[in-house]
């Protein structure tokens, strides 16, 4: 049975497909992110100098290291003074810079002369040694901050506010002491920490191993249920519990090796961009585990992390499966975890590490996975004013998971029947179905495509869900509350002069300036006067200073406002406009907004286009439609006229109604005015306007979008399986989304902000269509069974 | 069959009888906020009205084990007896600076105000500002936090209000809106005083300053509060014309008619009354042992006056420089001889008064205390500031208060707590 659950697996083309795929997105992921990491990616490219550099000092002691490296760095400062000065030709300064190192460091000076590197080599020699000065101090310091731990909490315990016995910060106090007592007299080292601090914290190994863990549970627990095989499989001479207990051992066996591989994986590439380091030293030697309460060298902390991680996915993986066999739906399946997914994400995020219901926090797999959390950072939890180590509850909540979890998975199986069950609402949604009428007599090929897609799909309720935002949006309050009194003026002074800068603005412009040139003069008035007592010159001059502060604060913005878009006008030889900032930052400027319609958009989209191919296979239709009038091309082409049909209109509605709020609540007054007359956009190159912006911008999320649609349509037609199209699309198309809402620069805006938004477009526009005419391609011959062997010789023989 | 049924139903009523021993359980736990009766065990009253100045720039509350300071954004706690200090973190692995970003000391989401923090009824609690990106809306948050610091919670949440003053007493939170809210929310005027119930979250207006009688734009500014009452300063124009021209933004010949005066709202109904015993711009101070300190001055003498706490039967303690500052206590009046907005060269001497107008001493201040001293928090049995070193470090003094009675001397502090 072992043997057959292992053959599953493996003989799926589209598991070793995801492995491989995965595997190669997870390493050029970590490479991507260490070549980011402004420190790694020196160190990668000087490992030599950097790593003689660390042997030279390992045998100092620490103060000594502290002061030879710090003589070093200061060396590299003054070499790359002076090769400043030296290329900006300034005699005068140059000279002037010798001199006050001549005086000041004159050892540094001249070694300083002897380093013959150009400047990017300095700079980098910079990097590299500002680190190892950084991990000096910390060593140095180190010392001091486990030897007085106990004095700290002899210290902390004199205070009555900690000093109530049974109270947990007496506890926390005590038990802290006695837990890094083991640390006292540990020798710490300076070296290259990169690839344990880079390979420990990188985030989407967890998803991609979830990912794959996912899917492995797809094919071991439905595989045969949706097929209807359980009813034979079940009955087997032993029992069904040496089935249950077969698949549960492949599924953690594959987990196993799979989280095995790719942590590993993790550590070997970091370890080969940036260098191993010295891996028998002390894990503490690095600063982000200065509160790891261990005593383990570098090398066997990554050991027990990496185990760490393993018997956590593995956890996960009998969760997943427990799922997988209490509901015998496929769709709740899905749901089910991810409202699991969604709750843990929220409880690990929104709840406070100091609030009462810190458990929830603690107690969750997020916090398991996430970086170093379980054995690399010290934290009690209170647990009914004791303090628990966090390692215990780790491992506490991992056995009990682990007992309750096989227990429950062996019952349900061994007393449930397995069978596929619809879930709850179909037969209410079948009625509703049919009070909409049937279909009478034949129909288009379009027309069917799209009952089969709106009802048989459910893409109804994505739209109606749609409606549903898109009504919130529309009628929300978008009006602006200003977050002080010189945005409010500021505000007010648009009202008079948003639009075209006239003569009469500019009078207006110039007696604003008089005005605010006579308050200054009365407040030297007001100080000077003599007749005047403290409270009432006080009075008066916060009088003078409240208006000063916000009308005249606001003044100055648009005074610099003004010189801004006339230099702009100059420039573009176009008239001057003004364009109220607060308002318009808003509608162009908004980056989560971008992102969040964009990712909710890919989500739909991969919802309603992933059955639209799956449909037909999973009810045994396909030979059946296939066989139509005007060929499989007409079939192919009505199915992604159906899909492109929702996806724009999901575009609009998740889009138009927040431009149609705004249009009702700012008006369009400055929709035709060139967006370079926001300063933001100074480098944009072009008169481009706001309303051109804003049109650009769709087209580019429109054509994205279908092609987004096309792909998952492919995937839909060559996988045959809308979970599965759905899970390969989620990895592909939404993770990287969810991952791009915090690099701001990773935005079309930015793109416009920086001017290189036309090449930006136009390659994004041309690789989309080159994106979408292949896996048009790819769907039709799938769908149509040709071979390319094939249609050459139906070519020849033509 | 019968005798299954049976033990259904047994088992049915056991653990309806269940759930409602928790549910009376429950019930029995929540505390109302708006009974007056004080539930914590300390002594402290519900404000603590000896650490409200006006200049104050040290946050500091009291409980009945110590003191409780705001430094650089880490609460930290002064024993009352030892004056030893420690950052308010039970962590033994956390050295409470920037690289502990779970020290539970630190308050990193802080609204940056010099009043922003109250002790009420055994729980911390202060204001901090979050900005939610998604939906562009800046929310304002009411925290606590327990008295050892390990635990906090959101008590309230406030979304586009923003709140420049406020405090919490007899279980409502009274806040003061700031003076920029967009024009067309209506619903909240702006500088006007609103209270919400910490127990329902009723929230209703308690003072509009534009209904006053006889002062145009008014403005108020708390003082302080003291057993029911809250004292406002009230800033305002007598002239409705000059009032109308300053919002204009246009000049005004002449003298401009502003008007100061201290307003007294009851906190049970809201019921206002003027305090003006001399029928001029009466400046308050604080509260001396049931009584109110205030000051009235008149061309270059300011008097310093006593009065019953609604403003009647003033009496005069003594007569000072119109330029000095004027603190008080429970016990002393104290006199500094400097001006906030031009220091004179002479001595800087602090002169103790009692209530009868007898001076007990005079001490000289040092140039670290006179540095800060319009800033400085004027407590009870001691005087907290806070001095910043030309190496970044903050440094928390106090100075004892007994100190302020040895005559001729020279005034010494103590530094409580260091933050590198």
């Amino acid at each position: 049975m072992i043997r057959y659950e292992v053959y599953k697996i493996v003989k799926k083309r589209l598991f070793v497909a995801c492995f491989l795929l995965f595997f190669v997105v997870n390493a050029f992921g970590l490479l991507y992110f260490q070549s980011n990491d402004l420190l790694a990616d020196v160190i990668h490219k000087n490992i030599n100098e950097y790593e003689s550099i660390i042997s030279d000092i390992s045998k100092l002691s620490s103060e000594q290291q502290y002061e030879k490296l710090n003589g070093m760095l200061k060396t590299t400062e003054i070499a790359l003074e002076l090769d400043k000065y030296a290329d900006s030709e300034d005699v005068e300064s140059l000279e002037s810079i010798r001199q006050k190192y001549m005086q000041k460091n004159p050892k540094e000076y001249n070694s300083a002369q002897e380093l013959n590197l150009s400047r990017k080599e300095l700079l980098d020699r910079y990097t590299y040694l500002e680190n190892l000065v950084v991990q000096s101090r910390y060593i140095t310091n180190y010392d001091n901050f486990i030897g007085n731990m106990n004095k700290r909490a002899e210290q902390q315990l004199k205070f009555s506010v900690f000093a109530e016995e049974g109270s947990f910060s007496y506890n926390n106090i005590k038990k802290t002491t006695s837990d890094f007592e083991n640390l006292n007299g540990t020798q710490l080292e300076a070296g290259n920490n990169s690839a344990v601090e880079n390979s420990t914290t990188f985030v989407l190994t967890d998803l991609l191993v979830f990912a794959l863990v996912f899917l492995m549970c797809i094919y071991i627990f439905t595989f045969e249920r949706d097929k209807g095989l359980y009813s034979l499989i079940r009955t087997t001479k032993n029992g069904r519990v040496p089935l249950i207990i077969s698949k549960l051992s492949v599924l953690v066996f594959f987990t196993v090796l799979i989280s095995l591989i790719y942590y590993s994986s993790n550590i070997a590439v970091c370890g080969l961009y940036s260098g191993f380091g010295d891996m028998t030293r002390n894990i503490q030697s690095s600063e982000i585990f200065m509160n790891c309460n261990l005593n383990l060298q570098i090398w066997q902390y990554l050991v027990l992390w990496c185990l760490s991680k393993i018997i956590t996915m593995c956890v996960l993986a009998l969760l997943i499966a427990l799922i997988f066999v209490l509901i015998k739906n496929t769709a709740m399946i899905f749901i089910v975890t991810a409202l699991a997914i969604l709750a843990e994400g929220i409880m690990y995020l929104a709840i406070g590490s100091n609030s009462p219901f810190n458990q929830l926090r603690y107690i969750n797999f997020f916090y398991f996975l996430s970086g170093n959390n379980i054995f690399g950072n010290y934290l009690n939890v209170n647990l009914f004013s004791q303090p628990v180590n966090i390692t215990m509850i780790y491992a506490i909540a991992i056995i009990l998971i682990v007992i309750l979890s096989v227990t429950i998975i062996c019952i349900s199986f061994v007393k449930s029947t397995q069978l596929s069950r619809r879930n709850i609402f179909a037969p209410m949604l079948e009625k509703l179905r049919g009070k909409f009428g049937k279909i009478q007599g034949s129909v288009s090929v379009f027309k069917g495509e799209c009952f089969k897609h709106y009802k048989g799909s459910m893409a109804i309720l994505v739209i109606v869900f749609l409606v549903f935002t898109a009504y919130l949006n529309l009628t929300d309050d978008i009006s602006i509350v200003y977050t002080s009194a010189q945005e409010s003026a500021y505000s007010t002074y648009m009202d008079e002069l948003e639009g075209e800068l006239t003569q009469e603005k500019e009078d207006f412009l110039q007696k604003q300036q008089d005005y605010f040139n006579g308050l200054n003069e009365e407040l030297n008035t007001i100080s000077l006067d003599t007749t005047l007592s403290a409270e009432g010159k006080e009075m008066k001059i916060m009088a003078v200073e409240s208006i000063l502060k916000t009308k005249g604060a606001a003044f100055e913005e648009i005074s610099q406002q003004t010189a801004y878009i006339k230099e702009a006008g100059e420039k573009y030889n176009i008239k001057p406009v003004f364009v109220n900032n607060i308002v318009y930052k808003r509608l162009v400027e908004n980056p989560t907004r971008e992102w969040q319609y964009f990712t909710l958009l890919m989500a739909v989209i991969i919802f309603i286009s992933s059955n639209i191919f799956a449909f037909e296979h999973k009810k045994h239709m396909i030979n059946l439609i296939r066989c139509t009038q005007k060929g499989k091309l007409k079939l192919v082409l009505s199915k992604v006229m159906t899909i492109t049909l929702t996806t724009i209109i999901s575009y609009t509605l998740i889009y138009l109604p927040y431009y149609i709020n705004f249009i009702k609540t700012f008006g369009t007054e400055s929709f035709n005015t060139p967006i370079v007359f926001m300063q933001d956009f100074s480098n944009i190159g072009s008169t481009i306007s706001v309303s051109g912006m804003i049109f650009v911008t769709a087209a580019t999320h429109i054509m994205a979008a279908v092609t987004v649609m096309m792909a998952v349509a492919m995937f839909s037609q060559t996988l045959k399986n809308n979970i599965l199209s759905m899970i390969v699309a989620t990895v592909i198309v939404l993770f990287p989304c969810l991952l791009c809402m915090n690099l701001t620069d990773i935005r079309l805006y930015t793109s416009f902000q920086n001017g290189s938004w036309l090449w930006l477009i136009l390659t994004l526009i041309i690789v989309c269509i080159c994106i979408m005419i292949l896996c048009f391609i790819a769907t039709l011959c799938s769908f149509s069974k040709a071979t390319y062997k094939a249609i050459c010789r139906c070519n020849n023989i033509a | 069959m019968k005798r299954k049924d049976h033990t259904v139903a047994v088992h049915k009523s056991f653990l309806m009888f269940l759930l409602l021993i928790v549910f009376f359980a429950f019930t029995a736990c929540n505390t109302k906020g708006n009974n007056s009766e004080r539930l914590s065990s300390s002594t402290m009253p519900d404000f603590q009205y000896m650490f409200k100045y006006d200049g104050a720039r040290i946050p500091t509350q009291k409980s009945d084990s110590g003191y409780y300071n705001i430094v650089n954004d880490h609460i930290i706690f002064t024993d009352a007896e030892t004056l030893d200090s420690t950052p308010l973190c039970n962590k033994t692995d956390c050295l409470h600076t920037g690289d502990f970003p779970d020290c539970n000391a630190k308050i990193s989401d802080m609204e940056s105000s010099f009043d922003n923090f109250q002790i009420y009824r055994d729980k911390m609690y202060y204001l901090a500002t979050k900005y939610n990106e998604n939906t562009d809306e800046v929310s304002t948050i009411l925290k606590s936090t327990s008295l050892d610091g390990t635990q906090s919670d959101t008590a309230m949440e406030f979304k586009d209000k923003f709140i420049c003053d406020w405090f919490i007493y007899d279980g409502y939170f009274y806040y003061q809106t700031s003076a920029s809210i967009s024009e067309e929310n209506s619903e909240t005027q702006a500088g006007n005083y609103y209270r919400v119930s910490l127990s329902d979250k009723r929230e209703e207006e308690f003072i509009d300053f534009s209904k006053l009688d006889g002062i145009y734009g008014a403005s108020g500014t708390l003082r302080n509060i003291y057993d029911g009452y809250m004292y406002v300063t009230i800033n305002g124009y007598e002239n409705k014309a000059d009032y109308e021209k300053i919002i204009k933004g246009e000049k005004i010949d002449g003298e401009i008619s502003t008007v100061r005066k201290i307003g007294r709202y009851s906190l049970s109904d809201g019921s206002y009354t003027t305090i003006d015993p001399y029928k001029n711009d009466y400046e308050f101070v604080g509260f001396s042992d049931e009584k109110l300190v205030g000051t009235d001055t008149v061309n270059d003498k300011k008097k310093v006056c006593i009065s019953e706490l609604d403003g009647t039967n003033p009496q005069t303690v003594t007569e000072i420089n119109n330029t000095y500052r004027v603190f008080c206590d429970d016990s002393y009046i104290y006199v500094y001889n400097q001006s906030a907005i031009d220091e004179s060269t002479d001595d800087k001497i602090i002169s103790v008064y009692d209530k009868n107008g007898e001076k007990k001493s005079d001490v000289t201040v040092p140039s670290e205390v006179s540095d800060v001293m319009y800033a400085i928090t004027f407590g009870d049995d001691y005087m907290w500031f806070q001095k910043s070193e030309n190496n970044g470090a903050q440094v928390l003094c106090c100075i004892k208060k007994s100190d302020l009675l040895n005559s001729g001397k020279e005034l010494t502090y103590k530094e409580v707590y260091r933050y590198e």
